[in-house]
Order: structure tokens, then C-alpha cells, then sequence
């Protein structure tokens, strides 16, 4: 059946993948799912309307192949609702070839090819995985979900390393390609609308080192950069017509500006400091997030403005105890603003007009979860908000009439297998 | 194939860990085993949260580490879990799932009881797993034990 010129490619292959001892076992297949119900009774969240809801629920199916001792195969499926941060909801997550080229008892040295994710800081890898962090919710000072899509993962591959050095275990995961944008989050971001034209695709390239020193154990370093950079595309061109009625529309009201974006290249420099320790029964995790960014190539009805230049940051503290066998509770206390020469939002409320609780979020975050099987658990928490930073992103929202303080309550129900 | 292995082989070999610190029940309740040719290995419980968390892939020879494992529900897993790594089982299923759902590796091969967990050991080049001292009485002749280091 097998045409002839095929047999000796399938028996190259064969021998390939055989090489080296041992045969692992066959393909796994796990998943998780998860439902939660959130409700924000003063801002928007997850929704466009404040209130209670089920808006956030995900689903993943999860497939990987240890084929050869030097070779693997993985891919994996989510789908994924948000709410008013999403709009298509299911996704390749990663598919990816995994070649370990050098691999011995102290070092391990592969590339990975394909859609393969982001090695970011503690939690970007597992920021959609339940039971892959504490909380409902990644810290959002961090990994805001504004910009979820652009440094999940990348079209393109990555070369990882984990070597044994005499000040500990080492990794280092370097990676390159084209993020795919697949929610309006990032127009949201920009101007608060889902205006004409769309950031459909980032290109990316990043590094993350993360030691464990052997002078301590249960401390772990690491240190993250990603360069990317995003430009508004598929814009229509505007007939003077329509350019006249805009000039209209903007002199009345400049704060519906982001309506007639006509050009935007964003570049952005994301640095990430990250400190985990484990001790006995308790995990302290902190993170400070540093971002350069640059909007250049901006133009509102064909009128280029002046680059501008911002610098974000955010952090967060985090304290985990284990309590027991089946119980966990956690605390965290986070912070982002946008700019950091104007933590209050009022030089972009005077530039703008629009709602200055949009520019920064301090939040404080307690919660615990249950295992009520060793798959299957119930995650509990509350946040008390100030400033709405955490908000942007959303699709349908009136950012005017956004709340400085909010809170929010959570419980989840997860599972995997 | 597996049963001639195991009857015939004088070569498999059981580590047992004495207890050394806390949490001392969870040590006391449990043997690490590993096949006969890792005798030399370093099964520290330093060394045994690198094999678990699926961080380890080789021996020092080059041999791909396997790793089996009882069902989470069982209370020898608990007792590993607690007592060689000391971490509590959720935090193990957290490093796994962060490898299995990051598509960076692949968890453990859980066996569904200790009579194939013994078998797969036995009949597997690199493997590691471990039993309930309860059910040690069921060890083949020619099993070795030792006293590993911490």
C-alpha cells in the first residue's frame, strides 16, 4: 500500500526516532475544565454590565507523545470564555516538535518548533491551568489579561537549556516568533473602543533565566525580557467625506478618538523580575513587571501625532500556605499603573478626558481552595479593588462610567485528569 | 513476559529509606524501588523531587528515567508525596500539570496496583517507583535493601 519512494523516508524516520535506549510508554491524554461564577457588584468585570455571572469557563484537551528518548510530540486545544475579554474562544494553544539534542544527567539542551509557549516569569506557561497556580486568577498586575494573547505563545520555536553550575540548577528559554492576537483586548487597551482596523499579530522574541541556587533550596531567580512590537492593520481608507464628519464628531467630543485611529505601531520592552521560596508548608512568590513602551506611527483621521513614550509597572506579593493534604489559602497584594510618572491618572485624564481609574489598580487578594478529590477542587477568593486598570481590555464596557474602588468575589469550580 | 522477568531476575533491587527528619510517618510507611541498575544512583529527597517533578530525564549513565507512581487516591502516594518530598500532593500534581499543560514533558506512568508497579520496576531500565512497607512481605528473593542517604 505504502507507495515505494515513501518506505525508505518512514524507515529513516523510524530509525530516528529510535535512536537512543528505551521506548517510552505511548501517548497521554489529560485535560482540565473549569466554571466559575464571579460577581462585581460596582465595576464590570468579565462582563459588560456589573452584576453576578457565569462568564468564565474553559476547557482544555491535552495530547503529548514521548516518542524516542530525544523526541516528543504536543499539542493541546482550549477553549477559553472571558467573558468581555474574549471573542474567539477556542484555540491551538501549542502544538509543538520537541527535539532534546544534547540530554545527560547534568544538562539538557532541545528546541521546540512550532506554536510553542512562552517561558514568562512564574505563571505565564500555566496562567489558563487551575490548579497550575493559587488563585482564580493569575496576579493581573502582572499578567494582565490586556495582554494575554500577545505573550502566551508564538508561532515560530524556542531553545531551552537546564544545566547543573555550581551555583545551582540553571534554565535558560529563549524564544522567537509571531504571537497571535486573537480578542480585541489590545484596541481596548489603546483607546477603550474596538475602533477600525485591528492588532492581529505580534512579533516577539524574549529570554527568561530562572536559577535555583543550591546554597538554598526552595529559592528560585529568575529574570524575564521580551521585546515585541504590534501595528494596527486592515484599517480602511476614509473618503474626505468621512474624514470631515470625524473632525466634527472629535470637535464636539475628543474623547471618541479612538473611533478614527487611522495608523498605530506599538513596541513595547518587557522586563520581569521573579523570586519564589518554599518553606516547609508555605510558598512566598513576588514579581515586578517593568514595561517601556512606545506608540509611534499614531495618526487620528490621517493626522500623525508625536511619538510617545510611557513606562508601566506593576508588582505583586504573594503568600501561599498549604495547609493541609486538601487545603490551601493565600494572600496577595498587587499594584499596576500604566505610567509611573502619573500613578493617578490625572495627566492622562487632562490629555484625554477620559476616566483616570483606568491608568493604575491596587488590589488586595484572599482565597483559599479545596481538594475535594485530588482532581477535582473549589477555589474561593475576594479582592478589594482600587482604581479599574484591571478592567481594560473588555469589549462593551463603558470605561466612564468605571469605579475607582470595587470588589470582587469568586468560586470556582475545576478539575483535571 | 513480564513474570519470567521478574522470577528469573536476581538483579532486582529495592532501596528502602530510613528516617532521618520529618515528616518521619509518611517516610516510615514507604520503600523507594528502583531497578537493579541504578544502585548507584543518588535517591536523596533532594534528588527524588527532581525525578518526580519530571525535572531529571537521565541517569548518570544515560539511561531515560522512568517513573511510576501509585493513583493519587492511595494512601502510599500520600505517604511518599508527604514524607520523601515533602510537599504536599497538590503541589506535585501543580509541577506536573505545569509540564504536561506548558507542553514541556509528560507526567509519570501511574500503575494501578503494587504488584504492577513491582513488575514494571523490575522489567524497566531506569525506573523508580515505590511501595507501602506493608507490602514489602510480597518482595522476591534477592531483593537488597540499604540505607540511602538524605
Amino acid at each position: 500500500m505504502i507507495n515505494r519512494s515513501v518506505k525508505p523516508s518512514l524507515a529513516m524516520l523510524a530509525a530516528v526516532l529510535c535512536s537512543g535506549e528505551g521506548w517510552a510508554a505511548g501517548p497521554q491524554f489529560h485535560g482540565y475544565g473549569s466554571l466559575a461564577w464571579i460577581d462585581s457588584p460596582d465595576n464590570a468585570y468579565f462582563d459588560d454590565t456589573p452584576g453576578d455571572h457565569f462568564n468564565y469557563r474553559e476547557a482544555a484537551l491535552n495530547g503529548s507523545w514521548q516518542i524516542a528518548p530525544s523526541w516528543r510530540i504536543a499539542g493541546q486545544v482550549l477553549y477559553r470564555d472571558a467573558g468581555a475579554f474574549t471573542d474567539d474562544k477556542t484555540r491551538v494553544d501549542f502544538l509543538l516538535l520537541d527535539y532534546n539534542f544534547r540530554l545527560t544527567e547534568h544538562e539538557s539542551i532541545g528546541v521546540r518548533l512550532g506554536r510553542v509557549k512562552n517561558e514568562y516569569g512564574l505563571y505565564n506557561v500555566v496562567r489558563d491551568v487551575p490548579h497550575g497556580h493559587p488563585g482564580v486568577f493569575v496576579p493581573q498586575s502582572v499578567y494582565f489579561e490586556a495582554f494575554r494573547d500577545a505573550l502566551l505563545a508564538v508561532d515560530g520555536g524556542s531553545l531551552y537549556g537546564r544545566f547543573d553550575t555550581p551555583l545551582g540548577g540553571l534554565g535558560v528559554d529563549l524564544f522567537k516568533g509571531t504571537g497571535r492576537i486573537e480578542n480585541p483586548t489590545a484596541e481596548y487597551q489603546l483607546a477603550q473602543v474596538d475602533g477600525p482596523g485591528e492588532f492581529d499579530e505580534v512579533d516577539e522574541q524574549g529570554l527568561r533565566l530562572i536559577l535555583a541556587p543550591d546554597a538554598l533550596p526552595g529559592l528560585a531567580l529568575a529574570y524575564s525580557v521580551v521585546d515585541a512590537s504590534m501595528s494596527l492593520e486592515n484599517v480602511p481608507d476614509l473618503s474626505v467625506q468621512q474624514l470631515q464628519a470625524g473632525m466634527m464628531t472629535l470637535a464636539n467630543d475628543p474623547r471618541d478618538y479612538g473611533d478614527y485611529i487611522t495608523s498605530a505601531q506599538i513596541d513595547a520592552l518587557l522586563q520581569l523580575l521573579s523570586v519564589q521560596y518554599s518553606w516547609h508548608h508555605w510558598i512566598l512568590s513576588a514579581e515586578y513587571l517593568q514595561i517601556r513602551n512606545r506608540l509611534s506611527d499614531f495618526s487620528v483621521l490621517n493626522n500623525y501625532q508625536p511619538d510617545t513614550s510611557v513606562t508601566s509597572e506593576g508588582y505583586y506579593l504573594q503568600l501561599e500556605w498549604l495547609a493541609g493534604e486538601s487545603v490551601s489559602v493565600y494572600g496577595r497584594y498587587e499594584e499596576l499603573y500604566y505610567n509611573r510618572d502619573d500613578k493617578d491618572g490625572s495627566g492622562f485624564y487632562q490629555r484625554t478626558g477620559c476616566n483616570p481609574y483606568t491608568q493604575y489598580n491596587r488590589a488586595l487578594t484572599l482565597g483559599g481552595r479545596w481538594f475535594m478529590t485530588s482532581d477535582l477542587a473549589l477555589t474561593a477568593e475576594y479582592s478589594r479593588n482600587q482604581g479599574a486598570a484591571f478592567l481594560n481590555g473588555q469589549a462593551g464596557v463603558d470605561f466612564e462610567d468605571l469605579q475607582e474602588d470595587w470588589d470582587a468575589f469568586i468560586v470556582q469550580l475545576s478539575f483535571h485528569f | 513476559m513480564h513474570n519470567n522477568k521478574f522470577t528469573n531476575n536476581t538483579l532486582i533491587l529495592l532501596t528502602l529509606f530510613c528516617c532521618l527528619s520529618l515528616p518521619l510517618a509518611g517516610r516510615a510507611a514507604v520503600y523507594v524501588i528502583h531497578h537493579p541498575d541504578l544502585a548507584s544512583e543518588d535517591f536523596s529527597s533532594r534528588n527524588l523531587v527532581r525525578i518526580y517533578a519530571m525535572q531529571k530525564r537521565v541517569w548518570s549513565d544515560g539511561t531515560p528515567v522512568t517513573v511510576y507512581t501509585l493513583p493519587k487516591t492511595s494512601p502510599t502516594h500520600r505517604a511518599f508525596v508527604t514524607g520523601y518530598l515533602r510537599m504536599q500532593p497538590y503541589q506535585l500534581d501543580r509541577l506536573w500539570h505545569r509540564t504536561v499543560f506548558s507542553g514541556t514533558g509528560v507526567m509519570p506512568e501511574e500503575v494501578s496496583s503494587v504488584d504492577e508497579m513491582l513488575r514494571r520496576v523490575a522489567a524497566t531500565p531506569g525506573a523508580v517507583g515505590y511501595i507501602s512497607r506493608s507490602d514489602s512481605g510480597e518482595l522476591p528473593e534477592g531483593v537488597s535493601r540499604v540505607v540511602a542517604n538524605d
